[in-house]
């Protein structure tokens, strides 16, 4: 009845050629499994790290073969079978099978689903040339587009958006960054924060426009005409490339019918279970509870994904009681980081309207709470890692604002 | 244990630094993470550990 090999049978399915795949990949076998590992990644090529593409890969400071997750010769190692190029299309929990695009059905006896988020695509953007940024290929899209030279329109002041213009300023290019919220960033970071940012790009001469709304985009003798209005009335840039960074959603699709729980990601308990048995999930497809903060929020962060992976696999190996495996939970303040021009940005926890902030002598650092007599949630570091260390710290034990405010007067 | 960070691959994350400031700094002039803990005493080896595995680029080396 079944294609598939008794020895496949027997293994571990990893759905996802990213940063929790591979972590869950290593993870697995630090835990003690011997058995198969097959990671069913849906680009070609080998596994790379995101991080660079908005910056270093961007600007063609680094290629593609120095930012490959793996270390080299070290799936061969960790004896991980990689179809690449390969997509899941089904998942089927009670059977215990994955259904892949050409139609082989695989058998697992634990399976990750870490199949990543997709660029959220402009509603209704009047034209079809917009770049996104989340895969290589997109990198070599827009790479391209750039070295062209001339004058580039970024939608969405988020952190890719303002990566993708601060790259693009140190190629030449001319910038204009368009954002439907009142500052940069002002969800993550709040309106102090945001406006510092902001600062560091208008010093740069990139063109920021906040508070847009009614933007529309259209092909004008081989450029593109960005129109739209503010509080100010209308306005409008011409551009030779547009790129539009805001936000990401959970590739979930494949999932439907599957009966597992997903409620703006695949939820999951803080050691990766999802709602059916023998299936977890890692990084931005996923949502888990952190069993540290007590967040149940979707974490889009490179190293949120890396522990995540890491946690699920040594529990696939644990529930399956595998000699060696422990179980274990995700209990960690989640951290960022972000490179604006020569600027490091820091965050780790989350944000809130309490802050404060105070100049050190390396940079800005801000500290925040959900309210006035809370603990500290969380902190943001300008080109301060080791004060962005030491935050973690009080944020994770959920130091008072009494604390935390004399903590940052040692700054 | 023996903590070294290699300077050729380290692409000045400061991953390290957030997991573990007591054995790893970044250089003013450099920008690149520094060791200021070679030998760290077993309290800090799990922070170490962690620092390790939150390099994107593999730069440090750790030898038990």
């Amino acid at each position: 009845m079944s294609r598939v090999s008794a020895a496949e049978r027997r293994g571990a399915v990893l759905v996802g050629g990213g940063l929790a795949a591979i972590a869950a990949a290593r993870s697995l076998r630090a835990n003690g499994w011997d058995r198969p590992i097959t990671l069913v990644a849906a680009e070609r090529g080998a596994p790379y790290d995101r991080p660079p593409l908005s910056k270093q890969y961007l600007t063609g400071h680094v290629r593609a073969d120095e930012i490959e997750l793996a270390r080299s010769g070290e799936l061969a190692e960790l004896e991980v079978r990689l179809l690449a190029g390969r997509r899941a299309i089904a998942l089927d929990p009670a059977r215990y099978t994955v259904t892949l695009d050409d139609r082989t059905r695989l058998n697992y006896e634990t399976l990750l689903i870490a199949t990543g988020a997709a660029a959220r695509r402009l509603a209704d953007p009047g034209f079809a040339g917009a770049h996104y940024l989340r895969t290589l290929h997109d990198a070599d899209s827009l790479a391209r587009a750039l070295r062209r030279g001339g004058r580039l329109t970024v939608i969405g002041a988020g952190f890719i958006g303002l990566e993708v213009a601060a790259s693009a300023r140190s190629l030449g290019l001319e910038v204009s960054v368009l954002e439907s919220a009142p500052g940069p960033l002002t969800r993550v970071l709040g309106a102090d924060a945001g406006a510092a940012i902001a600062g560091l790009h208008r010093a740069r001469g990139v063109e920021l426009r906040c508070g847009v709304r009614e933007l529309e985009l259209a092909v004008d003798r081989g450029r593109i005409r960005a129109r739209w209005r503010t509080q100010d009335g209308p306005d409008e840039t011409m551009a030779d490339t547009v790129v539009a960074g805001i936000g990401a959603e959970p590739r979930v699709g494949w999932l439907s019918g599957s009966g597992i729980e997903v409620d703006d990601g695949v939820v999951c308990d803080a050691g990766g279970r999802t709602s059916s048995a023998g299936v977890y999930a890692a990084g931005d497809v996923s949502r888990w509870a952190n069993a540290l903060t007590g967040s149940t929020h979707r974490v889009e962060q490179w190293q949120a994904a890396l522990e995540q992976g890491s946690v699920a696999g040594a529990n696939m190996a644990a529930d399956l009681e595998v000699a060696g495996a422990s179980v274990r939970q995700w209990a960690s303040v989640p951290y960022f980081w972000s490179d604006q021009y020569e600027h490091k940005v820091q965050f780790c926890g989350s944000t809130g309207p309490i802050s404060l902030s105070a100049a050190t002598v390396r940079g800005v650092v801000t500290c925040y709470a959900p309210a006035a007599d809370a603990p500290l949630s969380g902190v943001l570091a300008l080109d301060s890692p080791a004060a962005l260390g030491a935050g973690r710290r009080l944020v994770a034990q959920r130091a008072s604002w009494d604390e935390a405010r004399a903590w940052l007067g040692e700054w | 244990m023996n903590v070294t960070v290699d300077q050729r691959i380290c692409r000045e994350y400061a991953n390290c630094v957030i997991e573990s400031p007591e054995v790893f700094d970044l250089d003013d002039a450099t920008g690149k993470a520094l060791v200021q803990i070679p030998e760290p005493d077993a309290g800090l080896h799990s922070a170490v550990r962690a620092a390790a595995a939150a390099c994107p680029v593999h730069a440090i080396l750790i030898s038990d």
